[in-house]
């Protein structure tokens, strides 16, 4: 447990010395996977409250719409279709890192939108609109800051050229559009099957 | 958003047909209008007649003809009238083609026949519908199919020019396809032109307002002299008027009247949801009442609207009755509280409202009035939290930042104190490290390695 959270705390490092530290999170610590899954519910945590807490000025959603769990999912899925499609797309292309390795790259990738978001709630209790930018660029610098840190990641855990990195990751992105269409498909298709069966099923029970 | 029914601001008071007027049925009566003097008038389109009305909805006379230069002349079926302050009378003659001017005594003045214009309109009959005359004694028509806009024409009938038309909005996919398609299927396409306006009034200020069908936005406009729209929409819904929808629908409203009462609400006449909606000057909606049906208060097909003295008049052309609505104990509060909200006296604005809370305390407006009220003396923080109830942002921003200075002014030792203390913690926190030989560099850095050889 010890050496998990002190693999926890070495994200902090990572901050400001992203190849270094990539190298290291895949190499040489203890316990990665454990500490970016404890980092991920973390912000899952941070986030939840930070939906209930920010101020009402850069709050829009409606609290009767609020949904915690649609909260934690809009964070959890993305990321694990980014960990799946980024894999399957890196094996094919002499990608280094194993589907883990990217799983807590991208998380620990992800520490300056950790960190931003109790400064973001404090700050937000106590700007005006007119004060509004100072609260956007913040949260605006930390989310790109963490873009570029979790293409670094990438680029470190796969051994790739920042060129190779940044096409892949687009790649990746037509691959969630991909993703999303053939789930569509999916789905409207199994509704269908269970209307077949349902419908036989109530033939059935009709003629005997 | 999903619409919270309210407190009725109108009640249906009493239903008019023909014969309680004291003359024959109605037949799809289609406009309104009260004179100066507070005779109402009834344009009784299928009758090609219009009733006189004094105050209290008896019958003064019935004018189905007049006196055309020596000769007995009549009316084809008009749908609009319009009173101007002096008292003369305009009528939209609608199947004869002609707008005809009265004085106050229906003693013809002037014929005004077909302008000399030639329009864009597939239809070549010239079929003015409703007119409004402003206090410069200009006239603008809403003739049928005319979609160049309103059509402004002089005292003697001759054509000015179009006045205020809409705007087709681009659509970006039919642009992109019309960059594909050759010029033989752009042809084929559907041509999109601008939507007429339906109807025209003159507010308390002089400016026209009109309205117009099957749009979302705007389907109220207010124009002024250079044709553009100045209607102030700061209230929740925006810029779209009649039922508050989702984007996906296809019902769109069809807005067919206005009226503007003497405090500058605007009552607009909508014929999807058989409804009268209420907004006052800055674009907050009252009130909406009505509704589809038969019974008392419900209409089929409402033409059109009038209000006076806090009564509502809405004529309707299918059920062919008159309807008159008076303002509810609650619509009176919050008419009385929005006069003095839209005045600027929040001050004294701040008990209708609180009144008007008690009876309806999900009336986003009143919180919002409220909030101005505290705002004004002071009370700066129970003006945020009544801002935050009415979704207020900008007033609540400033409200804030108004605290925010308060709070600084009164606790401005304390909160330099706190500051001073918080970074002499922060140093003898870490002088206090150093001495037990604990690093914060160290422990985020780690050493906590995996031995060599040990597996991955």
């Amino acid at each position: 447990m010890k050496d998990t959270l002190r693999t926890m705390l070495y994200s902090l490092h990572v901050i400001f010395h992203p190849f270094e530290c990539f190298w290291e999170v895949k190499h040489r610590r203890k316990n990665t996977f454990a500490a970016a899954n404890l980092l991920l519910v973390l912000y899952c945590l941070l986030i939840t409250i930070s939906n209930q807490t920010s101020g009402f000025l850069f709050n829009y959603v409606n609290p009767e719409e609020r949904n915690v769990l649609m909260d934690v999912v809009s964070i959890v899925l993305p990321l694990i279709m980014w960990s799946v499609l980024n894999w399957a797309l890196s094996t094919l292309l002499d990608g280094k890192g194993t589907m883990k390795e990217i799983w807590i790259a991208t998380i620990y990738g992800m520490t300056p939108m950790i960190i931003s978001v109790i400064p973001g709630i404090i700050i937000s209790r106590f700007l005006t609109l007119d004060e509004s930018m100072f609260y956007s660029v913040f949260m605006n610098g930390m989310f790109y800051w963490s873009l570029i840190l979790i293409l670094l990641g990438n680029m470190v855990i796969h051994e790739y050229t920042l060129k190779k990195t940044i096409l892949i990751a687009l790649f990746t992105l037509i691959g969630f559009v991909a993703v999303v269409l053939i789930f569509i498909i999916f789905l409207s298709t199994f509704q269908q099957l269970i209307i077949f069966i349902n419908t036989i099923y109530a033939e059935f029970k009709y003629r005997l | 958003m999903q619409g919270v029914p309210s407190l009725n601001g109108f009640i249906p008071e009493d239903v008019y047909v023909g014969a309680d007027l004291g003359t024959t049925a109605l037949n799809a009566p289609k406009d309104l209008d009260f004179d100066p003097e507070g005779n109402l008038y009834i344009v009784d389109t299928g009758n090609s007649r219009i009733l006189k009305l004094n105050e209290n909805l008896e019958l003064i006379a019935v004018i189905d003809s007049f006196n055309n230069g020596g000769q007995k002349d009549t009316f084809n079926q008009p749908e609009g009238m319009f009173i101007t302050k002096e008292g003369n009378i305009y009528v939209a003659d609608t199947q004869n083609g002609r707008i005809l001017k009265f004085d106050s005594e229906f003693n013809l003045v002037r014929v005004l026949d077909k302008p000399d214009y030639r329009g864009l309109s597939t239809t070549e009959d010239y079929k003015p519908q409703k007119v409004a005359v402003d206090d410069s004694e200009r006239i603008f028509v809403v003739a049928f199919g005319a979609i160049e806009g309103l059509i402004q024409i002089g005292q003697d009938g001759e054509f000015i020019r179009f006045f205020g038309s809409n705007v087709v909005k681009p659509n970006f996919f039919e642009l992109a396809l019309r960059k594909i398609l050759t010029k033989e299927q752009r042809e084929k396409r559907m041509i999109f032109l601008p939507t007429e306006y339906s109807n025209v009034i003159v507010d308390n200020a002089g400016f026209l307002m009109t309205t117009t069908l099957n749009v979302m936005d705007d389907a109220i406009k207010r124009l002024n002299s250079k044709g553009d729209n100045i209607m102030r929409h700061d209230g929740r819904t925006g810029n779209s008027y009649g039922e508050v929808t989702t984007e996906w629908t296809e019902t769109k409203p069809q807005f067919v009247d206005l009226a503007v009462d003497k405090d500058d609400n605007v009552l607009g006449l909508d014929r999807t949801s058989c409804r009268v909606y209420v907004y006052n000057s800055f674009g907050d909606l009252l009130f909406q009442f009505g509704g589809r049906g038969l019974g008392k208060g419900l209409f089929q097909s409402p033409s059109a609207l009038e209000i006076k003295d806090n009564k509502v008049y809405v004529l309707d052309d299918r059920n062919n009755d008159l309807t008159v609505f008076k303002a509810s104990e609650f619509g009176e509060k919050v008419l009385l509280a929005n006069r003095l909200y839209i005045d600027g006296s929040y001050e004294e604005s701040l008990e209708p409202w609180q009144d008007v809370i008690k009876m309806n305390s999900n009336y986003d407006l009143a919180y919002k009035g409220i909030g101005k009220a505290l705002f004004k003396m002071g009370r700066y923080k129970e003006a945020m939290k009544n801002f935050k109830l009415a979704y207020a942002y900008r007033d609540y921003s400033k409200a804030m930042g108004e605290y925010r200075t308060q709070i600084m002014r009164e606790h401005f030792p304390l909160i330099v104190a706190v500051i001073v203390l918080v970074i002499i913690a922060v140093r003898v926190l870490f002088w206090w490290l150093h001495k037990k030989g604990i690093y914060i560099k160290e422990i985020i850095e780690g050493y906590n390695f995996r031995r060599k050889g040990e597996s991955k």
